[in-house]
């Protein structure tokens, strides 16, 4: 099978097209349902592309798709080589990873790495005998007792990491729900069945993939089971692998640990392309709530570098709950205290809330977040309706509340399905201020003023900005503890765009329904000479972004005497403001208020005639 | 033409009417600079909206360009070549009385650094010069208008005076002359990933105590503009702290001493750090505006006192360590307080404390304190809490000798500072806001971090050896110093109205 290439880009192994991309996660089942059976498929997702295009994401990343009894949102598979029927065919599958790609849009799957579903006729083998040629695919053991040292992941539901199977008269070892037993990958039939499925999906087209719950491949006697060496080896085994048959494809860990613990996970350069940066997220929540920004740079500052040709991953939500793994016990008081008032919003050890109700609805208060979110080191990961501000149903079990349909339009089931109301996978959001007859993609369209149009407008603006993807960060100092200001700065590729996705306003509003887009419309062109290799051009780039995260107003006196000679200029609206010299740069914000500016060269701003 | 080695004995008569002239006019900008600075740590906005205080509002800022140093100040090199005394008439016209004390070339050449000791108004004055020569591109530190203080000639030729902490240049140049040309070779913070791509060089704090540069973010050098005759107690507090191992603040590199006077200091420079009292600011207008209990409101302050309350334990041990203990005497601290208080109403609680202690017969431990322990002497930064200054030291401000009294001092400081961080917070919201529900806010509020910053102390290990186990003695000595506290440092009225925030405190 051929390798679909995308049109705009090359893949060469240097072409490090995600250090800069924006990532849009999409629950298949969620977005759109094509053929009126309650259910989001593909073929839904392939009429939505042009919405994506046009809203100006690089990369969609798409949850499971494969066959599953669906007792974890997918993440249970029973048949790694196929398409859920409910979903959609491979050929669907195919043409939407063609579409996409014509539309200089990349696709990631998610790679359920780590186990199967207990209806997986691995699994089915496995536990029936302990001779079967698969009986070494799982992990089983007479007794509940070794590994004690691992720690129990969803700890409100399962009392441990053995459950006794009747079949086999043997315990099984799973890290997260019982109907989820774990690989054995000191087998080395497991691992090249793996490689197989990794193999099978790329010549699909796939772009990469993320590695869902990889640190626990591995067990070891006296260890956690997290983060083994031996899994580590797994992954730059991967990564070969990738590099030598699949180059410009991506790994993107899912790793839930502190900075310098998941940072082993880019290795030297030589695992994973990308991680999570799971900290940061909960500290973005708490800053704005304790009105400082020592949350945020505390985190910062306990980030290690980066190795060449690796990036993070930043989001603001997921499909999982708002993960509270990573802070202290105090923390997840207060933010339990601050953003779960009801306990039906904990989900796990985290909450089960999306982006605009966490915020209470404040609109300034998610602009401040995404700001943020499009200014830090990181390649942005949105969560599909969260451009809109959708709300969730926390009435809804386990991490449902956050996986209802997308809201297309104020008509039947939110213009998401046809289908009758009780076939919906899960009920669309009715209520009042969340509901579909509030919030949705059409009324949003229609409204310049919209969420959905500020945000697009923001994406458009930081694809001018690609320092803003690979740049250094040199944190600011300001005494004033409500604000946050830091440069990113560094050589970037001279890249030039075109339209649509250019500078300046959407000179075209997608509808509602599919529009056809010309491939030649909507290509991002890249100068030949960029893809050559020694040949490429770069120029310096440096852009100051100021934030404050109070809801007062507040002054700012900026240390940008290293800056001294440049002057900025208002990246929204082009604005020009006073040079900067050695003093302090003095600035005001307004509440929640956030500024970007283009610090740039003498040269230029002798040339503006402002 | 002589040298300058060798102190301003050494020197010729033009060269000391060159310095002189220099002095004049640093002193000139001195006052201007502490007329117009508040003495505190903070910037303060205002009735305006205008930056008062803070290295921002020290003087008019300049427009930003780097001048040239071609352009003459009030004397002219002409002048200066006029001969012997060509100083004086000037020195008298600005009423000023410059006895030159210590001359130190610490730099040859161009540019070149000058540290001088002048007597000056029966002060000591302490200048760093910068020689330039005629005609350079100055990298100015800071807003001074008008950098160049005088001319001056010496074997390299005529040379514009510069303050030295102005100059960029030169201001690196005495970075490496007081702790050493090793100090590049430091290491940085550890997981610092905030190089910047040029040089840096800026004002951190301009006051009547000390001049700040932050050099490329990495060093922080202090000069003191006013000397002591003898050791400064805020250097002597800061190197007992670093001996003792307190690490929450700046790490001091170097202690820049000579002639037996504290001269300056060169420590680490805190990156990210905001004062403790805008914290608290900050805290407060957030209770202020959800209106809810101080316990659920976003910007709770109460893991911050917690932290603090440890630090300031930390801070207590190790001065303990560095200094020694005494054995205190209560009866004597409740004689202050009283009369430090007498102008004050004072509370049956209050009375009744003073009254037990003079009943008292115990001896708590004594250390060496810090002596003015309050928000604004404390900052936040990415990696927790630090002593931001070590001033006024812990000394009697007239003897300049240690003051030992029990730890207890700096808590009951703090948490008048936390009082006083309440009501100006209730102040500032002005008349049209004002309320009772906003005082019983207030008040919470300090009741709940007081608690915790007081909780923190307490159950910090080691503690126990320098504070009396009866907590009931620890009640009377707090409310016996805080008495003090608030003598020195009188409480703003909750219910008056109007005016920028106060000082820190």
């Amino acid at each position: 099978m051929t390798a679909l290439v995308p049109s705009d880009r090359s893949y060469d192994p240097s072409d490090r097209w995600f250090q800069d991309a924006v990532f849009y996660e999409v629950l298949v089942r969620g977005f759109y349902d094509a053929n009126d059976d309650g259910t989001g498929d593909l073929a839904g997702l392939r009429a939505k592309l042009d919405y994506l295009q046009w809203l100006g994401i690089d990369c969609l990343w798409l949850l499971p798709f494969c066959p599953s009894p669906m007792r974890d949102g997918g993440y249970d598979v029973s048949d790694f080589f196929n398409v859920h029927p409910d979903y959609g065919t491979l050929g669907e599958l195919v043409g939407l990873l063609e579409d996409a790609h014509r539309r200089g849009i990349r696709v990631i799957a998610d790679l359920v790495i780590n186990h199967t579903s207990d209806q997986h006729p691995w699994f089915a083998e496995s536990r029936s005998s302990r001779t079967n040629p698969k009986a070494d695919w799982y992990v089983w053991n007479d007794d509940d007792q070794r590994w004690p040292e691992a720690r129990v992941v969803f700890t409100d539901v399962e009392r441990s990491n053995w459950t006794w199977d009747d079949v086999r008269q043997q315990y099984y070892w799973h890290r997260f729900y019982s109907h989820q037993p774990d690989l054995n990958y000191d087998n080395p039939e497991v691992v090249e069945a793996m490689f197989e499925v990794v193999r099978f999906w790329l010549d699909l087209g796939f772009d990469g993939f993320r590695l869902d719950a990889v640190p626990y491949l591995y067990q070891r006697d006296g260890t956690s089971g997290e983060h083994l060496p031996e899994t580590h080896a797994f992954i730059r085994r991967l990564r070969k692998q990738l590099d030598a048959e699949y180059s410009g494809r991506v790994l993107l860990a899912e790793a839930n640990g502190w900075p310098a613990d998941v940072a082993d996970y880019f290795g030297d350069g030589d695992e994973c392309h990308l991680c999570f940066h799971f900290p940061l997220m909960p500290r973005l929540f708490m800053a704005v709530r304790r009105e400082h920004r020592f949350p945020i740079t505390e985190i910062l500052s306990q980030t290690p570098e980066l190795p060449d040709g690796c990036q993070w991953a930043i989001f603001l939500r997921n499909h999982d709950e708002l993960t509270l793994e990573q802070v202290t016990d105090e923390e997840r008081d207060y933010l339990f205290a601050e953003y779960a008032k009801d306990p039906r919003m904990k989900r796990h050890m985290g909450i089960g809330r999306r982006l605009a109700p966490l915020l209470d609805g404040d609109r300034r208060l998610a602009e401040l977040l995404y700001s943020l979110l499009l200014s830090l080191p990181g390649s942005p990961v949105l969560y599909y309706g969260d451009e809109l501000l959708m709300g969730d149903n926390i009435y809804l079990g386990d991490r449902d509340s956050v996986r209802t349909p997308m809201q297309w339009s104020p008509d039947r089931n939110g213009g998401f399905s046809r289908a009758d109301f009780a076939q919906l996978y899960l009920p669309p959001l009715m209520d009042p201020v969340y509901g579909f007859g509030a919030v949705n993609v059409e009324a949003q369209l229609r409204n310049p003023g919209s969420f959905l149009h500020w945000i697009r407008g923001m994406l458009v603006q930081r694809r001018s900005l690609p320092v803003l993807g690979i740049g250094n960060i040199e944190l600011l100092d300001c005494p004033n503890p409500a604000v946050l200001a830091f440069v990113r700065w560094g050589e970037v590729a001279d890249v030039s765009l075109a339209a649509p996705d250019g500078l300046g306003p959407p000179a075209v509003m997608p509808t509602v329904a599919a529009v056809p887009v010309e491939p030649a419309d909507v290509a991002r062109t890249v100068p030949a000479e960029h893809g050559a290799p020694g040949a490429a051009r770069t120029r310096f780039q440096a852009v100051l972004c100021v934030h404050n995260l109070s809801r007062f107003a507040q002054p700012v006196q900026l240390d940008l005497a290293g800056w001294a000679g440049r002057r900025p200029v208002e990246v929204l609206g082009r604005v020009s403001f006073a040079p900067i010299g050695p003093e302090p740069y003095s600035l005001a914000l307004g509440p929640h208020g956030y500024l970007w500016f283009d610090l740039v060269e003498p040269a230029w701003a002798e040339s503006d005639p402002s | 033409m002589s040298g300058w080695t060798g102190g301003a004995g050494h020197l010729d008569d033009r060269q000391r009417a060159g310095i002189r002239r220099a002095l004049a006019r640093w002193r000139q900008h001195r006052e201007l600079l502490e007329a117009h600075v508040l003495d505190s740590g903070m910037p303060v906005v205002d009735a305006d909206g205008a930056g008062l205080g803070g290295p921002a509002s020290a003087s008019v800022w300049s427009a930003g360009t780097a001048p040239g140093l071609g352009a003459a100040p009030s004397s002219t090199a002409d002048e200066v070549r006029a001969g012997a005394g060509a100083g004086r008439p000037a020195d008298r016209a600005m009423g000023l009385d410059v006895e030159l004390v210590d001359v130190e070339h610490l730099r040859p050449g161009r540019p070149g650094v000058l540290d001088v000791v002048a007597e000056m108004d029966g002060r000591l004055a302490h200048a760093v010069l910068s020689l330039r020569r005629p005609g350079d591109e100055l990298h100015v530190v800071g807003a001074m208008e008008d950098p160049a203080l005088g001319f001056v000639e010496d074997a390299d030729g005529m040379a514009v005076v510069v303050d030295a902490l102005h100059d960029a240049d030169a201001a690196r140049l005495l970075l490496h002359a007081v702790a050493g040309a090793g100090i590049d070779r430091l290491p940085r913070r550890s997981g610092s990933t905030r190089q910047h791509p040029g040089e840096m060089v800026s004002l951190a704090w301009d006051g009547a105590d000390a001049t700040v540069v932050g050099i490329d973010r990495r060093f922080s050098l202090s000069v003191f503009p006013w000397l002591r005759r003898g050791p400064h107690p805020g250097m002597t507090l800061l190197a007992g702290l670093d001996e003792a191992g307190f690490n929450h603040m700046a790490a001091p590199v170097a202690l820049w001493r000579r002639a037996g006077r504290d001269l300056g200091a060169v420590q680490e420079f805190l990156t990210g750090a905001s004062g403790g009292w805008a914290l608290a600011l900050a805290s407060l207008r957030d209770l202020f505006a959800s209106r809810a209990a101080p316990d659920a409101a976003g910007g709770d302050f109460a893991s911050e006192a917690l932290a603090l309350g440890t630090m300031a334990a930390r801070m207590h041990l190790a001065l303990d360590r560095a200094f020694g203990r005494r054995p205190g005497d209560p009866t004597a601290w409740a004689g202050e307080a009283e009369l430090a208080g007498r102008s004050l109403p004072i509370t049956d609680p209050v009375r009744g404390a003073l009254e037990a202690l003079w009943a008292s017969d115990v001896r708590p431990p004594a250390i060496r304190v810090h002596g003015d322990f309050h928000l604004g002497r404390t900052a936040r930064t990415d990696h927790g809490w630090v002593l931001a200054d070590t001033m006024p030291g812990g000394a009697d401000s007239a003897s300049d000798e240690p003051v030992f009294r029990s730890p207890l001092s700096d808590v009951a400081d703090f948490c008048a500072s936390l009082g006083r961080a309440a009501r100006t917070a209730v102040r500032e919201r002005g008349a049209a806001t004002a309320s009772a529900a906003l005082d019983e806010l207030a008040a919470a509020w300090e009741a709940r971090n007081r608690q915790a910053f007081l909780a923190a102390y307490l159950a910090t290990p080691g503690i126990g050896g320098l504070v009396p186990a009866n907590r009931e003695l620890v009640q009377h000595l707090l409310a016996c110093f805080e008495l003090m506290a608030v003598a020195r440092r009188p409480m703003p009225s909750a219910t008056s109205v109007g005016g920028p925030a106060a000082a820190p405190g």
